[in-house]
């Protein structure tokens, strides 16, 4: 970007609005962060306590007492599963649709479009009778496959994009000193949209980590539970805990996605900060 | 050497014509199967009135349609549904717009930024719902333990939020708006990286000042993306009801029920499915009203 | 050489034979297969003791495998009307008190009457709410599990605090109680004298209206369920005094979006001093919490003009209709955990030797496995929470099929009589008829047959 103007006074304003912005954010992932471990004594007490003078791990206890561990690498598989096989499936279509200029492409993409308008109460029913009728119920990967209905439209749509950007010249050289077409996509388009594919890969393991109404209805058993659906399920019998209980869930459940995306962070920043298109 | 690859060239063009379809075959498998089919089922079903649980239902056309759309709930719902979309993508895109142009500039504390600018996006509507709701509790929620420290209320309990007719609509888009705008300004963040400096630099020495820099270079490049995830966004949000029905259920008295929340009332209170689903349709037509809208808007310019 | 090959031939044969015979005998010790639906895996002091005694009973009956799904309260509803529909529902289900209707209505639950009478109980042996709510066209559905009511628990240390003494819970009645709510109220200290759910919810807010609303005369529906009398009178006076309670600054204004979570969460931190709950909302805050336990009591629930009310339920379990073969087998669990005196007086008595109250979540449904004769804790009058639905056909032949709306639909109308009062200053006129209105609603709807306008 263009060098600093206007100096130290451009430095501290945008400081401070990012400040803003950074306690907006942060906020209340400390607030829920902070009444995970709280004691039970100081939930609704006036005034409240920012900063907790007890602390208790009760409501960790009663989550990994009723399986949160159980529940967390449930959603570790099917938030993988989805990822994996999304991009498989997001990645060449993707590029089928920005490169070839393959009768119905306009028709296939405002399908994909037109498919994101509906809402989603209307499929469950629907799906549940079909997955009964062929016993697919307590099922992972048909459950991973209605997952694929959920996080590929919005990929295509969006990579397709970021393709397009590519100049088809580098393809046509690839090709013409003989790769194939799968190997272009694998060679040059992937490297180079990486940033493009990363965000789609958070994008899709985010919406299957946090997806809640497709297990809810289609599993019945404690062990195949993923965390939210676990989590939405604990209720403290009588009392706050049911706070306590709630949000050391939430906290669980966001810590390990936070450290992903912290990993693949510094990624994202050297891939953009690499300015791939100058090479 | 020409004559090689012009055949080969030619054997390439017949294998090549049906590459694209292999290529999304996967894709369609998995739409038509998970998606339009029950999607076109439930919209089958929309025609009759089945309830869940008895067998037997009988056509009746569209009285499942016109039942609702008469009934005083349609408005209601409708003119939320509407506000509720409306401000969250308006401020939506503000936010993010302004959050990926901010995280696109170099000074202290940015770097940090684009650390946790997805937190809110990472963390399930339910949650959310559920911390900021109690943020916004009357009785004990932080936002009035705050004031009342302050001593700008006497009572903890004089000001209401999510219990406040006027109020409530306004806070549930403002909870949207802080989950649903870092992935915008992610996507957009990216899109500004991919502009080449070379641009702006041409359009500053062309005399261009920040704003028309913004327009004529920023602007085109952002705007495919742009429409994308507005259009995409603002549908999600329109059909979304976990964030709500956490917050408020449409409560109090209806004051934040949007069409989503009185869709779930009818399909999982009433376990009437063919009148779900005739509301399911009609909130389709309306998102798919905007899209064409939206569309049309934002690339007559381009004509 | 021949001879012996042959033999060994014979042998593996032989073995083969036997091996498969084995085989298919095993499983033709027929595993006879319960599936049992529930919504306690969450619960740690009642899961492992249900866990417990269902190992006791495959134990005992080493034909049956009993296969427990947790479900969870809060999407149960949902999950046990998408099932049954599409045919995977379980054999047997925990329900609460007003879901048995539900399923007869549908024609999915079977009779327990034949079976019950081999037991040589009677009926009055059970709680009386929960008899209620399996009794269904003079015929019984489910078997009462376990029972509920209600007490008003107060802080004692609030109490003391305004220096005051604990009522006659014998005889004190609504009037008394604000009176006495009022004194205790602080609201610029935040600390109010009464609070309840008035939030649009599955139940609670319509249960905790229930007991004022039959104390003063009011009714959900008449006895013949011809209309609602939720306009009556008494009904509106009931509308009247839970809107003073808010207007006079014994209760909060924020009570509209309380849940019932919401009402034991102030009460727990002291700023509120009177809550009504299930009996075993407070003895479980007292087990978590022993400092708690020294400040708060409960005490009985007032009365009203007409009669004295409480409010009972409890949980039942409702069989569903699989055939003879099958129903046969899952009676005997329902046998098993309901009709054994053991079983229901092992797991769910023990009293707080100081207090002489119970320190159980909740009492049997089995009378005489309760350790407190007469009528506390149990109300003295079985008047409760009647079936807000219609429950048998106007129909001479083949009858319609009856839907009637449970949980958040019936809810409903009380909620928003309520907060029309709370938030739009409707009279307590208008929000009765209101509600009045919405059950009439309901009414006409519970009749349906395919095509009806």
């Amino acid at each position: 970007m263009l060098e600093k103007e206007g100096g130290l006074t451009r430095q501290i304003f945008l400081s401070s609005i990012t400040g803003v912005l950074i306690s907006l954010i942060l906020g209340p992932f400390y607030w829920m962060v902070v009444t995970a471990i709280r004691n039970v004594n100081e939930v609704t007490t006036l005034p409240v306590k920012f900063f907790p003078r007890l602390f208790s791990l009760a409501g960790f206890r009663d989550l990994f007492g009723v399986g949160g561990l159980v529940w967390m690498k449930n959603s570790f598989i099917l938030a993988s599963f989805t990822l994996l096989f999304s991009l498989l499936i997001v990645i060449p279509a993707a590029y089928a649709v920005s490169r070839f200029n393959f009768p119905g492409s306009r028709v296939y993409l405002i399908i994909l479009l037109a498919i994101r308008l509906f809402p989603g109460a209307l499929t469950v029913i629907p799906l549940y009778k079909a997955l009964h009728t062929l016993g697919l119920l307590d099922n992972y990967p048909a459950l991973i496959f209605t997952y694929l209905g959920l996080s590929i439209p919005i990929p295509i749509l969006i990579l397709q994009t970021f393709f397009h950007s590519i100049p088809r010249e580098l393809d046509e050289q690839a090709m013409i000193d003989g790769c194939s077409r799968l190997q272009v996509i694998w060679r040059i388009i992937i490297p180079v949209s990486l940033p493009g594919i990363i965000a789609i890969g958070t994008y899709i393991f985010i919406v299957a980590w946090n997806e809640f109404m497709y297990p809810l209805i289609f599993l019945q058993s404690d062990k195949l539970k993923p965390l939210q659906v676990g989590i939405a399920g604990l209720t403290a019998y009588y009392g706050p805990e049911i706070y306590i209980d709630r949000m050391a869930g939430a906290t669980f459940s966001v810590v390990p996605v936070i450290i992903l995306f912290l990993c693949f962070n510094k990624y994202l920043q050297k891939g953009l900060t690499s300015g791939a298109l100058k090479e | 050497m020409k004559k090689m690859t012009r055949v080969a060239q030619r054997g390439n063009w017949r294998k090549e014509s049906i590459v694209p379809y292999l290529y999304i075959l996967p894709s369609l498998v998995v739409v038509i199967s998970v998606l339009i089919l029950p999607i076109l089922y439930g919209s089958y079903l929309s025609f009759f009135d089945p309830i869940l649980g008895i067998k037997g239902m009988k056509f009746i056309g569209l009285l499942n349609y016109k039942k609702f759309v008469t009934s005083p709930e349609f408005l209601n719902s409708l003119k939320h549904s509407l506000q509720w979309a409306g401000g969250a993508i308006l401020g939506g895109s503000i936010m993010s717009l302004m959050a990926a142009m901010l995280m696109n500039e170099r000074y202290r504390g940015r770097n940090f930024l684009r650390g946790v600018i997805l937190i809110p996006w990472v963390i399930s509507a339910v949650t959310v719902g559920l911390v900021w709701g109690w943020i916004f509790s009357g009785s004990y929620g932080l936002l009035n333990n705050i004031l009342w420290r302050l001593g700008m209320v006497k009572n903890i309990d004089d000001i209401l939020w999510l219990s406040n007719p006027k109020l409530v609509l306004l806070i549930c888009t403002a909870i949207a708006v802080w989950r649903g705008f870092p992935f915008g300004a992610i996507v957009w963040l990216a899109t500004l990286e991919s502009i080449p400096d070379q641009l702006y630099e041409a359009a500053q020495i062309d005399g261009a000042n920040r704003f028309n820099r913004f327009r004529y270079v920023t602007w085109p490049e952002l705007k495919p993306a742009f429409v994308l995830v507005n259009i995409v966004g603002g549908a999600a949000v329109f059909n979304s009801f976990d964030l709500i029905w956490v917050l408020t259920k449409g409560g109090p008295l209806r004051y934040s029920e949007i069409l989503a929340t009185h869709l779930y009332k009818v399909a999982f209170w009433d376990f009437r499915i063919g009148a779900a689903a005739a509301i399911s349709v009609i909130m389709f037509l309306i998102t798919l009203i905007f899209a064409v809208v939206f569309l049309y808007l934002t690339h007559r310019k381009e004509a | 050489m021949r001879s012996i090959k042959a033999k060994k031939e014979l042998i593996v044969a032989f073995i083969l034979m036997l091996s498969l015979v084995l085989a298919l005998g095993g499983s033709a010790i027929a595993q006879n297969k319960i599936v049992y639906w529930h919504n306690e895996g969450g619960n740690v002091v009642l899961f492992p003791q249900m866990k417990e005694q269902i190992a006791d009973f495959e134990a005992k009956n080493p034909d049956i495998k009993v296969e427990m799904v947790h479900i969870g309260w809060e999407i149960f509803r949902t999950k046990l009307r998408l099932a049954v529909d599409a045919g995977a529902g379980p054999d047997m289900a925990e329900v609460g008190y007003d879901t048995p209707v539900v399923y007869v209505g549908l024609g999915k639950a079977f009779c327990v009457d034949d079976y019950f009478v081999k037991t040589g109980l009677k009926w009055t042996d059970f709680a009386g709410q929960l008899v209620d709510s399996a009794t269904i066209g003079g015929k019984h559905w489910a078997m009462p599990w376990r029972g509920d009511t209600r007490a008003m628990w107060l802080r004692t240390d609030l109490v003391q605090q305004a220096g005051l003494s604990l009522p006659e819970d014998d005889t004190w009645t609504w009037e008394d109680f604000k009176a006495f709510a009022k004194k205790l109220s602080n609201p610029v200290k935040g600390i109010y004298g009464y609070g309840f759910p008035a939030a649009l919810n599955d139940q609670d807010t319509f249960c905790w209206f229930q007991p004022i609303l039959k104390a003063y005369g009011g009714d959900f529906y008449d006895a013949a369920y011809t209309k609602s009398l939720l306009n009556n009178e008494g009904a509106v006076k009931a509308f009247e005094f839970y809107a003073s309670l808010v207007n006079e600054g014994i209760a909060p204004k924020d009570v509209v979006n309380w849940q019932r979570s919401d009402m034991e969460n102030m009460f727990y931190a002291g700023r509120l001093a009177i809550m009504q709950d299930h009996f075993g909302a407070g003895t479980a805050m007292r087990t978590k919490n022993a400092a708690l336990g020294t400040k708060i009591t409960a005490i009985k629930v007032p009365r009203g003009p007409v009669k004295k009310a409480t409010f009972g339920a409890g949980v039942l379990h409702l069989g569903f209709d699989k055939g003879k073969a099958q129903n046969d087998i899952t009676w005997k669990l329902m046998e098993y955990m309901s009709c054994n005196f053991d079983v229901q007086k092992q797991y769910y008595n023990e009293k707080d030797p100081a207090t002489g109250l119970l320190t159980v979540h909740r009492e049997p449904a089995l009378r005489k496995a309760a350790v407190m004769e007469g009528d506390w804790p149990y109300p003295g009058d079985n008047i409760w929470y009647e079936k807000v639905f219609m429950t048998e056909s106007k129909y001479g032949e083949a009858p319609p099929k009856i839907v009637p709306r449970e949980g958040f639909g019936v809810n409903e109308p009380i909620a928003m009589a309520l907060q029309k009062m709370l938030i739009e200053n409707w009279s307590a006129k208008q929000a009765a008829d209101f509600a009045a209105a919405g059950y009439n609603k309901q009414l006409a709807e519970a009749i349906w047959y395919p095509g009806k306008k």
